[in-house]
């Protein structure tokens, strides 16, 4: 039984404890982090994943390679409780697709994505990309739209929730999201400074 | 009012600050140094607070429900992105501080990211505050809204809908109610002492 005054005057000053600023742990086997992601250690990684440079997964994010790889690209935000999963069936000759998604998109809080994507798409809150359907560049899925039909999405494309009504247009302009160059800059300098980050398992 | 039933917890699975604070060991609470509960508020299971990001403060007698998360907003700038006078490079994009009032109830599996919350507010199950959201005192939002970015949400007002919008106006008494409910809530959950 150690009493406080044995740990001196500093234990002493604060009793909150916050982890140690640019640590860096060993992710699960099967899970590769290039260089410049940024991956909390309070995400859920499971199976073959490939995680590409400058993309940040925040915590309580789960990324799960349930029926095959999943292989992520540059510089995408995967915010928390974001669910991305592979469950693509598998094929006839036991082989297994992979799960691709490309560049700077954005994957707000709570969204599920289980099919292809393609780059600067943003994947708004509680909304559902099913496995059937595979997203091109530069759409935009609204707020808590589920798209689940067997289709290729055209580029800039803008579905959208009215009422009841799941509705899209096409917009002549990039639906990038907004600044997700300076939103990457910024999270990438400060995330480090509170999290454990993880790195490749070597 | 109805009364409510009361919830017991064993007391490894929350940690109990000397405020009286009630937090669940299974939250993730990010940057808890800039985390500021004022006192008597319970986080619950699995509820997420993202202080590292910005400053989060909050007042008394706050809930946050199952599975919620808390997040401060982002705003973009339309500054240069080279400071003339000092030469350093801004980024035109910061996230800014988030406050909440007294007596904030907000239900399981919702998302908020709104920049100010007033006292005595009440937001329901599964809504989705966007970013910039500023509400005001004595508000209520229905299940399943979702309130668009930078929506001032007035006070007495009854927020529903996806896309969401005002359909009523509270009564004078919401602030006694909100209390009277927080209160409950709060001396309802009960440790078991074996």
């Amino acid at each position: 039984m150690s009493t406080v005054s044995s740990q001196g005057s500093a234990g002493s000053r604060s009793s909150v404890t916050t982890p140690a600023p640019a640590a860096s742990l060993n992710a699960p086997p099967g899970v590769i982090i290039l260089a410049k992601a940024i991956v909390a250690r309070e995400s859920e990684l499971q199976g073959q994943i490939t995680i590409g440079g400058g993309t940040i997964v925040h915590p309580s994010a789960r990324i799960l390679a349930e029926n095959g790889p999943i292989v992520i690209g540059d510089g995408n935000i995967i915010e928390e409780r974001v669910t991305i999963r592979n469950v693509f069936p598998v094929n006839e000759d036991g082989s297994s697709r992979t799960l691709y998604i490309g560049s700077k998109n954005l994957f707000e809080t709570f969204s599920v994505t289980e099919g292809n994507i393609g780059d600067l798409n943003t994947i708004s809150c509680k909304a559902r990309v099913g496995k059937a359907t595979t997203l091109r560049n530069g759409c935009v899925v609204g707020v808590s739209c589920a798209v689940d039909s067997a289709e290729t999405i055209p580029d800039n494309m803008f579905i959208y929730r009215n009422g009841e009504n799941i509705e899209r247009r096409t917009s002549d302009f990039n639906q990038t999201p907004p600044s997700i160059d300076d939103h990457l800059e910024f999270l990438q300098k400060q995330l480090p400074n509170y999290h454990y980050i993880l790195k490749t398992s070597t | 009012m109805f009364e409510m039933e009361e919830r017991f917890y064993y007391p490894k699975d929350f940690v109990e600050t000397n405020t009286g604070n009630k937090v669940n060991k299974k939250t993730i609470l990010c940057g808890s140094q800039q985390i500021l509960l004022s006192g008597k508020s319970i986080l619950e299971q699995d509820s997420v607070i993202r202080a590292d990001l910005a400053a989060v403060r909050i007042g008394k007698f706050f809930v946050l429900g199952r599975g919620a998360v808390l997040k401060p907003s982002y705003k973009t700038l339309n500054k240069p992105a080279v400071n003339t006078q000092s030469g350093a490079t801004g980024l035109n994009f910061m996230y800014s501080s988030m406050n909440i009032g007294e007596y904030v109830f907000v239900n399981e599996n919702s998302f908020v990211q709104a920049s100010m919350i007033g006292n005595h507010v009440y937001i329901g199950q599964n809504c989705v505050v966007s970013r910039g959201v500023i509400i005001r005192d004595c508000v209520s939002i229905a299940d399943n809204t979702y309130v668009p970015p930078d929506t001032v949400i007035p006070p007495f007002a009854v927020f529903a809908g996806n896309i969401g919008k005002q359909i009523g106006e509270l009564p004078d008494c919401m602030s006694d109610l909100m209390e009277e409910f927080s209160t409950a809530y709060y001396t309802k959950l009960i440790p078991i002492r074996s």
